[in-house]
């Protein structure tokens, strides 16, 4: 079992995305993620994920408030989200903002399982 | 329903996120804005309940507002590491993502994707034209579906077209692995599917987004022995199979398949009749009708709430749709109950045929006498193009009852 139970999700994606950019030869510019016209390195997810962080830790969130995540049928828009729970819950200073998130589509009732 | 969902798990803020291709620097932004209804205060049970929660998932209800799944990160990250340990995921692997994100199986895809493979590809939308092609010209390694997805191929390619689609992956393709789960796979469709990705293995996974997913395992390996099994539990899973009054059944004896592990979610947001009535002394109810032979492979019988009584016969949908699969002319086949004054219930059914066939129900009927006892052979047949699905592309039996009901009409 993992000895930081709150994080273990944050810190396997960041630690993730940390050895995608070991692994790639030209460093950290190389996609991880390709979408339908776009593209994602494993540094521009890290990027996003703390400017995310930062919106969400200069609300002072308390640790384990619910955080609504609109996610559209979109795969893509929900991969940023991942993005954003890879940096968060890693660093001291992201700690305030919570770490428990509610995932619902964009719209409909009829939701993920 | 976004209101009524940030009432329900009490949440403050929602986050939209958005992809804007129109800023190549910067080719995406976030909306970060407060709920529009103040949320109600969370009771201190809730707030136990949140404890190290990870992830909300709202799950479908066939009616009214979803639940709301509470998954730890220590369940959550447990149950990787055990899908992991199963599918060894490797970094020269490219996987491709067709499920849905907010989908509990598109959601340990895409954090396993992006932890071990060298990359994902995503893509918006199932396209059963696109899939062969986007497995061969993307050079994909692993991918997920739902079953729904590939009886979509049956339904758009003729049985020589697929054999050429197959053919040409097994000749250019680097196809190794296909995972499959969410609903039941059948076992027409499970040899069929073997045959189309050979020499790519074939992986059908069990589970419940209550228990993290992937409780059962059929690897490639124990279906010749096992077709119509769900496989074996997964590494860290306990179950059993109990009677309605909760006491173990014997083998072979059918009953509810109930889990347990450390994987299992905290409870239900907001739902705490819900969470007792779900987990019982740490064992998670399934509400699936199941058996378990003496090696240990465990066989789904249906949905307990499923059951169609039909004049006091208890009739299980799946075992109507897997005989009804078999005849010749049907690709696909969905089946419901639907209320009748006398018989308590009818058994109804969509059917799907097969390119290049058409179904002619007496004949049909003839056939199917061959697979399935008579008191079973649906009592409503209709024929269509495409079965009825939710929004994560499973099929949608709620559905289907409700539109037979109304045809009724």
């Amino acid at each position: 079992m993992l000895s930081h139970p709150e994080r273990a999700l944050a810190r396997l994606l960041d630690e993730a995305l940390i050895c995608a950019m070991d692994r790639t030869a030209e460093g950290d510019e190389l996609p991880v993620l390709w979408g339908e016209g776009w593209q994602a390195s494993a540094r521009s997810l890290r990027a996003q994920s703390h400017r995310i962080a930062r919106s969400l830790t200069a609300l002072a969130l308390q640790a384990n408030t619910p955080i609504i995540l609109r996610v559209s049928i979109r795969a893509e828009d929900f991969a940023w989200s991942l993005a954003g729970k890879a940096c968060r819950g890693s660093r001291s200073s992201h700690e305030s903002a919570s770490s428990a998130r509610c995932c619902m589509p964009e719209s409909g009732c009829a939701l993920c399982d | 329903m976004l209101d009524a969902v940030c009432q329900k798990v009490a949440a403050p803020y929602v986050i939209d996120w958005r992809f804007d291709q129109r800023d190549a620097e910067e080719p995406m932004y976030d909306r970060l804005y407060p709920t529009s209804v103040k949320p109600r205060s969370l009771h201190a049970n809730e707030k136990a309940l949140l404890e190290d929660a990870a992830l909300i998932v709202m799950t479908s209800g066939s009616t009214g507002l979803p639940k709301g799944v509470v998954l730890r990160h220590e369940a959550f990250a447990g149950k990787l590491a055990a899908i992991q340990s199963m599918l060894r995921v490797a970094s020269e692997d490219r996987v491709l993502l067709v499920l849905n994100n907010s989908f509990s199986f598109g959601l340990w895809m895409s954090f396993l994707g992006l932890m071990h493979a060298r990359d994902v590809v995503l893509s918006e939308r199932f396209d059963p034209a696109a899939f062969f092609s986007s497995l061969l010209d993307k050079q994909i390694t692993l991918s997920a579906v739902v079953p729904t997805m590939m009886r979509s191929l049956a339904a758009h390619f003729s049985p020589e077209q697929l054999l050429e689609q197959s053919h040409q992956l097994s000749l250019k393709g680097k196809l190794a692995q296909l995972v499959i789960g969410g609903e039941s796979l059948g076992t027409q469709l499970s040899a069929d599917l073997r045959q189309w990705i050979a020499p790519a293995r074939l992986i059908d996974i069990y589970g419940l987004t209550e228990s993290c997913t992937c409780d059962f395992f059929l690897m490639p390996e124990d279906y010749p022995a096992h077709p119509d099994s769900i496989g074996q539990a997964a590494p860290g899973v306990c179950f059993r199979i109990v009677d309605e009054q909760g006491l173990p059944c014997l083998p072979l004896q059918v009953g509810e398949l109930t889990i347990k592990s450390a994987f299992l979610m905290s409870g239900y947001l907001g739902d705490e009749a819900l969470s007792a009535a779900s987990l019982n002394d740490g064992w998670l109810r399934t509400g699936d009708l199941a058996q378990v032979d003496e090696d240990g492979f465990v066989y789904l019988k249906g949905r307990s709430k499923e059951l169609i009584s039909r004049g006091g016969n208890k009739v299980t949908p799946q075992e109507v749709e897997l005989a009804l699969c078999r005849c010749e002319a049907v690709a696909a086949a969905l089946v419901t109950g639907i209320d009748d004054p006398l018989m308590g219930e009818r058994i109804a059914a969509l059917l799907i045929p097969k390119p290049g066939f058409s179904i002619d129900e007496k004949a049909l009927r003839l056939e199917l006498g061959r697979f399935l006892e008579r008191y079973k052979h649906p009592d409503v047949i209709r024929i269509g193009h495409e079965l009825p699905q939710g929004r994560t592309g499973k099929i949608d039996r709620g559905l289907l009852r409700k539109q037979m009901i109304e045809n009724q009409k």
